[in-house]
């Protein structure tokens, strides 16, 4: 071996410690409360927590990230980088399934998520879907509950109707408008945009076939957890109150939830996807519902194992937080 | 060739392309070591970065079960396609780019408005023009390999030396025989070049492309897999992405090899491969 030899290893060796170097192995300690959410209607109790400062009167330190996606989210809370998140319930359930030390403490929201077809399709129940096309994002809240209702009207998922698989829901919608898919499963207000333009036509809502279906969850990193037990039961006490105040001023919270969706949606128009009794945004949950959605996940092959109910929720936190709040 | 540099004699050659392959191997052991290692003392969270042996083991269960095969093919298929199309617009624009002037006032001003566009951006528009399934995705390749290949070789066609050009064109040859018998055999080893480069980007396109409603590819297996935070599965089909990558440089390193057999003791790269043999 020459010197260029020795030169040329000792280079590839230094940057194999540099690659090393960037996957973190234990998370830093910050004594802020890092919480990552997304951009969707039942996320918007963290809005309100952000926007008037609940979490500052609570006495917590906490600072609210909103991400573009909710596998990104639970790619930062693995890093450490965030230490509570909000994502619908099959996020969840698929990354605890695969390891991730976390656990689910709250519900966000509830429904919300349905199919929708085009106006003109003359598809008027879930029965006429047989040998068409649904377009449906693999493994997310608008697959597990989708492919639930297809069995629930006696269609098999994977062989009476076709499942186109899409990364985002404006690719879905495209896909939709131009006639590539006769369906979409999609969400909130989304839908409510679509029929209201008068192309789209909203066949049915989930929740038809499973009323108030879990949609989207808080979950927090267990090490933090175990470390601050206080500050996640001052993070659950202010979701409670934001919850509650999103549901006592549907105006307001409508307006919030287009201030930071950022996208061109009408107040009016969002207002009417959350008064519609198909969503609701909620805090409470039971651990049953969450094994309920962990089970129809392994029956259609998107987890390889239903986590026991003791790894997937700790509801102890949330009790504390209503009981202070004499709930 | 009169190079004055010495041709290796075949067992010469072969001991070295051995020991370039010794080099490249202690690298890749070390990262294999590492990657085994940290991940299981908890210096990397495995959850992260699952250990080496457990990602191997998930790549042979999905080769066996014939998973792996499936999806490479799949992405092999729309690659090729894609590559050939990009390759077939990219090389004759290319040149023409480089050789008239008039040719690139009409054209630059668009290429270098459409070349900075990411293949994720052209997404929305591919399955309004082409719906879904394998047209997206091939063009999404296409898009994604056409424009950078077409500046590559339009760059080289600009450096081809202008006195061979004179010298065929004084000798009676006309435009076209100059760009035939001069042009194109002296821009060759720029354009394996950046037919290499293409390749690279196409395969780089693979996720990107099957963003777009396919059930088979391996860019489609590791979005899966991502959603559902299966490391393990993402791990593999990098790996599929790279082996693949690899086998189909190599035959076009052959191809080269061999269409460029002319070249073969003319290059600096030799000379100082000598000098420091010496």
């Amino acid at each position: 071996m020459n010197k260029w030899d020795t030169a040329g290893l000792a280079l590839g060796m230094a940057l194999i410690v540099v690659l090393a170097a960037c996957i973190p192995g234990q998370p830093v300690e910050s004594p802020t409360l890092h919480i990552g959410v997304r951009t969707a209607n039942d996320h918007v109790p963290f809005y309100i927590a952000d926007k008037h400062q609940l979490y500052a009167a609570e006495g917590l330190d906490a600072k609210v990230h909103v991400i573009l996606s909710n596998t990104e989210i639970i790619e930062a809370l693995q890093r450490g980088d965030l230490q509570m998140g909000a994502a619908p319930v099959t996020t969840a359930i698929a990354a605890i399934s695969r390891g991730t030390q976390m656990k689910i403490v709250a519900m966000t929201g509830r429904g919300s998520d349905g199919l929708l077809v085009r106006a003109d399709s003359g598809i008027e129940k879930l029965e006429d879907l047989r040998g068409k096309k649904i377009a449906t994002i693999r493994g997310s809240i608008l697959d597990v509950p989708l492919r639930a209702a297809l069995d629930d009207a006696g269609l098999d998922p994977e062989k009476d109707v076709t499942l186109v698989y899409f990364s985002k829901l404006g690719d879905m919608i495209s896909a939709l408008k131009t006639g590539q898919v006769d369906a979409c499963s999609n969400t909130e207000p989304f839908m409510t945009e679509a029929a209201s333009a008068g192309w789209g036509k909203i066949l049915l809502y989930y929740t038809a076939y499973w009323p108030d279906h879990p949609c989207c969850v808080v979950f927090v990193r267990d090490d933090y957890a175990q470390a601050h037990p206080d500050a996640v039961e001052k993070a659950l006490r202010v979701h409670i109150r934001a919850v509650d105040w999103a549901n006592a001023h549907p105006s307001e919270t409508a307006a919030l939830i287009v201030e930071y969706m950022g996208v061109s949606f009408q107040v009016p128009l969002v207002e009417k996807s959350l008064s519609l009794d198909k969503m609701r945004v909620d805090y409470d949950f039971t651990p049953d519902e969450i094994t309920r959605m962990a089970q129809l996940m392994h029956r259609y092959g998107l987890i390889d194992r239903v986590p026991a109910a003791d790894e997937l929720v700790d509801t102890s936190y949330l009790q504390k937080a209503k009981s202070s709040l004499k709930l | 060739m009169t190079s004055g540099v010495s041709r290796d004699t075949s067992e010469e050659n072969v001991a070295k392309q051995g020991w370039r392959w010794t080099k490249g191997l202690v690298l890749v052991a070390a990262v294999a070591v590492l990657w085994e290692v940290l991940p299981r003392v908890g210096v990397i969270d495995p959850v992260l970065l699952p250990p080496l042996s457990r990602v191997l083991g998930r790549g042979a269960e999905l080769l066996v079960s014939g998973v792996l095969v499936e999806h490479a093919a799949a992405s092999l298929w729309r690659v090729l396609l894609g590559f050939s199309l990009a390759m077939a617009v990219a090389v004759p624009l290319g040149i023409a780019l480089g050789l008239w002037p008039a040719v690139e006032d009409f054209v630059d001003l668009g290429l270098q408005l459409l070349r900075p566009l990411s293949p994720p951006a052209w997404i929305p528009l591919a399955i309004l023009w082409f719906g879904i399934g394998n047209p997206p995705a091939i063009f999404i390749i296409f898009i994604g390999t056409v424009f950078a290949t077409m500046v590559g070789v339009a760059a080289a066609t600009r450096d081809v030396d202008r006195s061979l050009v004179e010298v065929a064109l004084t000798e009676g040859a006309n435009h076209w025989q100059a760009v035939r018998y001069v042009v194109i055999p002296a821009l060759m080893p720029a354009l394996f070049a950046q037919v290499r480069v293409g390749l690279g980007l196409a395969w780089m396109c693979v996720i990107a492309a099957e963003m777009v409603a396919v059930h088979k590819g391996l860019g489609y297996m590791m979005i899966d897999a991502r959603s559902l935070f299966r490391v393990d599965d993402v791990l593999v089909g990098m790996m599929a992405v790279g082996a693949l990558g690899l086998a189909m440089d190599a035959v076009l390193r052959v191809v080269e090899g061999r269409v460029l057999a002319w070249r073969e003791g003319t290059t600096a790269r030799e000379l100082f491969a000598a000098t420091r043999a010496r």
